[in-house]
């Protein structure tokens, strides 16, 4: 949640260079420091959504992945390195940000998100930035989000495609507007080169950062579709059910 | 008259191309073009678009940048391109 966290001297001169972009300055440094997030996984997409969120200067984030790196990692969780193999994802992502960045807040939490913990987690962020490969902790942390009125970015790939929207609870479609019951043919196991995972990290960084700062257009209620074999990218416009069993009762104006 | 189908992620590996035209009559609606469809992909569309007559709700239509569903019964125009999406969530 928002914090007394003022931006210093140091801060001033390390994120200089972003601080002249005109509609976001001072003021959305201090938001980007102000700020909590969570990031769901710490893999080959929310790696880079974790590096870009702490390079942007977010003042706390919260990661929360379970398991121990394995080779197979290696190819796109771009946190993780070739000695920790076997050790704890996410306590070596914390200290590999820590590294770059430690005046930012990492809470490290070795679970991947479940109806056990979501709420635990969800109710300490501003903003919530989805990675999970599994549909099941994606559906938890949409019902959460929507009932917390928490903002949810969406970012998923497959192959060399993938996708981002901005669920805005009350505005926009919520993921189960989307999708209300998981793809039976969906495997955790999935092909993926790191250069689009690290490409729809990016973008779904961005995404937070803007909406964390309150600048530029974000991708509320729409679907960007990229495919990186053709290099297409296109913009989709979603629409919410009325009868979503998720967010169709929540109230409107929030969020 | 012909309209432009573009496949996404798993439809478009299981099915091995990422676009087609077909020729649809001129009152095609997005019903009659995923009968037809599913006519000329059986195997792929009841593995991953249609669950029996009902589309698979991980399944997501478009016309142009517009969602749209099954039911819509605005008829199709020359040149149309419908996205058959299909949900993904790596990470």
């Amino acid at each position: 949640m928002h914090s007394a966290r003022e931006l210093t001297d140091e801060d001033r001169a390390i994120h200089q260079w972003q601080m002249w972009v005109d509609d976001f300055g001072e003021v959305g440094q201090q938001r980007l420091k102000q700020a909590t997030v969570l990031v769901s996984r710490c893999g080959g997409l929310g790696s880079v959504v974790a590096y870009e969120l702490v390079a942007a200067g977010v003042g706390r984030l919260i990661l929360a992945h379970e398991g121990n790196i394995q080779f197979s990692d290696l190819n796109r969780q771009l946190l993780m390195n070739y000695g920790a193999v076997g050790q704890s994802r996410v306590e070596v992502a914390k200290r590999r940000l820590e590294e770059f960045k430690p005046q930012t807040i990492i809470d490290a939490v070795p679970e991947n998100v479940n109806d056990r913990n979501v709420q635990e987690l969800v109710e300490q962020v501003d903003l919530v930035v989805d990675c999970a490969p599994l549909f099941e902790e994606r559906f938890a942390l949409n019902r959460q989000a929507v009932k917390m009125h928490k903002p949810l970015v969406e970012c998923a790939m497959y192959d060399l495609e993938a996708q981002l929207t901005t669920i805005i609870p009350g505005k926009t479609p919520c993921l189960n507007c989307l999708y209300p019951d998981t793809p039976p043919d969906w495997k955790r196991e999935f092909p993926v080169f790191g250069a689009v995972s690290g490409t729809i990290g990016c973008l779904g960084a961005m995404e937070a950062i803007k909406l964390i700062a309150g600048f530029g257009q974000t991708l509320s209620g729409k679907l960007l579709v990229c495919d990186l074999r053709s290099m297409t990218f296109r913009t989709l416009q979603l629409n919410k059910d009325p009868n979503c069993d998720v967010c169709s009762q929540i109230n409107t104006v929030a969020g | 008259m012909k309209v432009r189908v573009v496949y996404t992620t798993q439809v478009k590996a299981a099915l091995g191309i990422a676009s087609e035209e077909p020729e649809v009559s001129t009152d095609c609606t997005m019903a009659t073009l995923m009968k037809e469809l599913a006519t000329r992909h059986p195997k792929v569309f009841a593995e991953f678009v249609f669950d029996g007559a009902r589309l698979r709700p991980s399944i997501l239509l478009f016309v142009g940048d517009r969602q749209t569903n099954l039911d819509d019964s605005i008829k199709l125009v020359e040149g149309d391109e419908v996205t058959i999406f299909a949900a993904i969530s790596g990470g």
